[in-house]
């Protein structure tokens, strides 16, 4: 497997296309949105300080870099995320505001290993073989937390008239 | 996958992460910091000197003031005295707890009381006390779960004094009102003084 260094333009580039996608990655592990911007941001300052060589695709290094930094936070703020609740980090459409805050309800209650298969695969495009990579899990393994995840969204949201 | 999966897939594409903050937002904060404490040293002296004996307060307050977009007039000047620094300061967003942005949206004067909303630089306060909802029999009977979202209103101390419902299943409401107004939260300070804050939080009801 290559290791590279990122230069600033590239890591620049890397946030403004993956940002959304890694917060809200961020978002799933530690529920609270300025704590996720400060996990964001502190793995993209060390590329920009380029204190990290990357083994592989730039991309799942920055996923398993959020994911190992969220948990690190997760296990020295166990006691303030439990009802840390408010952090929203989805936009719905115009009108469909309160459909975002109870669809972000709905994925905090997934489990999550299988909430961040669906963060990938739908708002970060991935498909499974490449969702997979970047959290070192088979394509099999992604495909079927994927659907695990689908269909029990799709159980909570009922409610919207989304089954 | 079914063509039911794709519809709902449809569905969730409908929604979006949020934006999050420039890469080097801090940069930005800092430079804005040093820009008004370069300003306030220039002008607040030449305004001493232009008027005599007229309050220096008096323009920090409107500076402070200008920048949340407060509209407060000059009627707050009695109570402003030493605010403007203050508020300055913690704008740069440093850390502690909590980091409520210094524009409380019922600010009036230093005697009243002040609310912030969680949100962008206003982090939730911690929850103490957790009390979960009772399931009413009659809504878990009949199958009714989902998710109940509130816009609340905590108090200085922490309880919680105002909740409204904002999505609404009518069966639910109530014990969702019932077990948010026993939950209380660590007391929120903004320039070390206690403060409101408005909140949306979700209950769920989940049949087990």
């Amino acid at each position: 497997m290559s290791t590279s260094q990122l230069d600033r333009k590239s890591v620049r580039t890397l946030y403004e296309r993956h940002g959304r996608v890694l917060l809200a990655y961020a978002m799933s592990l530690v529920h609270e949105r300025s704590a996720s911007e400060d996990i964001l941001h502190q793995v993209f300052m060390k590329l920009l300080q380029r204190d990290i060589a990357i083994n592989g695709q730039p991309l799942h290094y920055l996923y398993r870099a959020i994911r190992n930094t969220a948990l690190n936070y997760r296990r020295q703020h166990a006691r303030e995320l439990e009802l840390a609740s408010d952090g929203h980090w989805l936009e719905g459409p115009p009108g469909m505001e309160e459909n975002a805050l109870a669809l972000q309800a709905a994925l905090a209650d997934l489990p999550d290993e299988q909430r961040e298969v669906l963060i990938l695969r739908i708002w970060g495009q991935m498909t499974f073989e490449e969702a997979a990579s970047a959290l070192d899990i088979s394509p099999n393994t992604a495909a079927s937390r994927y659907r695990y995840a689908l269909a029990k969204l799709k159980e909570r949201l009922k409610p919207l008239g989304k089954e | 996958m079914d063509r039911q999966d794709d519809e709902f897939e449809a569905f969730l594409h409908q929604f979006r992460p949020r934006k999050p903050k420039a890469l080097d937002h801090r940069r930005t904060w800092i430079a804005l910091g040093i820009a008004a404490a370069v300003i306030l040293a220039i002008v607040v002296p030449i305004r001493v000197v232009s008027r005599g004996s007229t309050r220096p307060s008096a323009s920090t307050s409107t500076l402070t003031n200008s920048a949340k977009g407060g509209g407060t007039d000059a009627t707050s000047d009695k109570s402003t005295t030493g605010h403007g620094p203050t508020s300055l300061s913690s704008g740069g967003g440093q850390a502690g707890p909590h980091r409520p942005n210094p524009t409380p949206s019922a600010a009036t004067d230093g005697a009243t009381t002040r609310r912030v909303r969680v949100g962008e630089g206003v982090r939730p306060p911690t929850k103490l006390v957790d009390v979960k909802p009772e399931y009413p029999e009659d809504a878990r009977a009949a199958g009714i779960h989902g998710v109940v979202i509130l816009d609340i209103v905590i108090g200085e101390d922490g309880s919680v004094i105002e909740a409204r419902v904002i999505r609404s299943i009518p069966e639910l409401d109530q014990a969702a009102i019932d077990a948010v107004r026993q939950w209380r939260f660590e007391p929120t300070l903004l320039n070390g003084e206690p403060v409101e804050v408005e909140m949306n939080v979700t209950v769920n009801f989940t049949p087990r």
